[in-house]
């Protein structure tokens, strides 16, 4: 009598086993059915194994891609600020363009011969700029050298390629000016700072603050009507000349762009430079 | 050695009963029902397991074209018909025929579920089974019967009146 578990256990054990036998004798496909059972109970297992096996693959994938993009992210984000500065840039040297153009077309001595150069190195100490630019293009010495806000200064060494300006602001250098309202001549001067002298401006003379001067012509050096300085002080001295100082009207330092003026001339005549 | 004899004499006739030309019923007739019957009652406790597995080995190597299932069939027969003889206290020729009967309808039952695995079973004739059932229940009943009758003590009896 079966009460006990080993009993019933031994039995099932048993009946499995000819159960197995049985399938052993039976063919299906060409195969016993025992192993069609074998295949069938592997089944689940071996896709189990495989759908593991492809998730991991799909893993490893799936963290090599996301390396891959976050390194080709982080390698576009940097190609995005890169663009983003060349933009900004781009639209300051088109503002700076327009500006300078705008210049040219209100001046009526430009009328033609105008090159665009780009800056590649300039001391504010010394007072001079290099630009990218030479006799190759067309560039000669005492060329004036304008940017979108005013004068720049001249050119005073010039090579195949690369031309040397000498700004406004350098000790030494001398602009022919006018007050832009009335007319009032004067000699602007550098000093090697900001600052830049009005001199021989007549005592009597009545100078503003705030006043714009722009060349005059009388110079011969450059173009009449390009805004140069603004008056920043007036004071009378004991000689018969006032005190005028004056800022450039150009921010030297964060010029990028200039413009060359090739060829001018005297308003009315045809005669250039 | 006579329980050999008879046992196979018993699967012998179980074997003549399927004989072509014989009634289609005769099939029906589970002869070897008996031994199962007889180790399920019988004061002699075998293994009714292993008494089953081998008569239901044998009955698959005889009667059947896979091995397996009927050592299945005969031997969790074998087991059924131990544990409701240890439940019944009646040996009578009834009971002999109850189990007979019992033991038809749990042979064709599970070796139904045996074969169900492998894709071979055909479904269960319920009328089949009834027939089955009934004649291998009156095969152990008259068997049975037999036994109550004591057959051997008065042949023994018989021969001495003679030998007077």
């Amino acid at each position: 009598m079966l009460h006990n578990r080993r009993r019933v256990v031994q039995a099932a054990l048993i009946w499995l086993l000819l159960e197995l036998v049985a399938a052993a004798q039976v063919q299906r496909d060409r195969e016993p059915l025992v192993f069609v059972w074998v295949h069938t109970l592997a089944r689940p297992f071996t896709a189990a194994a495989g759908a593991v096996y492809r998730c991991a693959v799909d893993l490893s994938w799936g963290i090599r891609d996301t390396s891959r993009l976050i390194g080709e992210n982080a390698l576009l984000q940097r190609k995005l600020e890169e663009a983003t500065m060349r933009q900004q840039l781009l639209e300051r040297d088109v503002a700076s363009l327009r500006g300078a153009l705008t210049i040219a077309s209100d001046i009526p001595s430009l009328a033609r011969g105008c090159v665009v150069v780009p800056c590649t190195y300039r001391n504010l100490g010394t007072g001079l700029m290099e630009i990218s630019a030479g006799t190759r293009s067309g560039l000669g010495r005492d060329m004036p050298v304008l940017s979108a806000t005013g004068l720049v200064g001249r050119i005073v060494r010039v090579s195949e390629s690369v031309s040397w300006v000498e700004l406004v602001i350098r000790p030494g250098s001398a602009i022919a000016v006018r007050t832009a309202p009335g007319g009032l001549p004067g000699l602007l001067v550098g000093t090697g700072s900001g600052e830049l002298h009005l001199e021989y401006v007549p005592s009597r003379a009545h100078v503003l603050l705030d006043t714009e001067l722009v060349s005059s012509g009388a110079d011969g050096v450059y173009p009449p009507g390009i805004p140069v300085a603004r008056v920043s002080s007036v004071r009378e001295s004991a000689g018969p000349f006032l005190e005028v100082r004056a800022r450039a009207v150009v921010t030297l330092d964060a010029l990028d762009l200039v413009m060359v003026v090739t060829s001018w001339h005297t308003h009315g005549s045809a005669e250039t430079r | 050695m006579r329980w050999a004899l008879l046992f196979i004499v018993t699967f012998v006739a179980q074997r003549l009963l399927g004989l072509p030309g014989l009634p289609a019923w005769g099939t029906g007739l589970l002869l070897p029902a008996v031994w199962l019957v007889a180790v399920a009652t019988g004061t002699e406790r075998p293994s009714p397991l292993f008494v089953g597995l081998g008569v239901g080995a044998v009955w698959d190597i005889v009667m059947e074209p896979v091995l397996g299932p009927g050592a299945i069939a005969w031997s969790a027969t074998a087991v059924l018909l131990a544990w409701t003889a240890s439940w019944v206290a009646d040996r009578s020729p009834r009971m002999w025929a109850a189990l007979g009967a019992l033991a038809a309808a749990s042979v064709h039952l599970v070796r139904w579920l045996a074969l169900l695995p492998l894709g071979e079973a055909a479904p269960v004739r319920w009328s089949w089974l009834a027939v089955s059932m009934t004649l291998t229940g009156l095969w152990c009943g008259i068997v049975g019967w037999s036994l109550t009758l004591d057959l051997t003590a008065r042949w023994a009896r018989y021969r001495r009146q003679r030998l007077h």
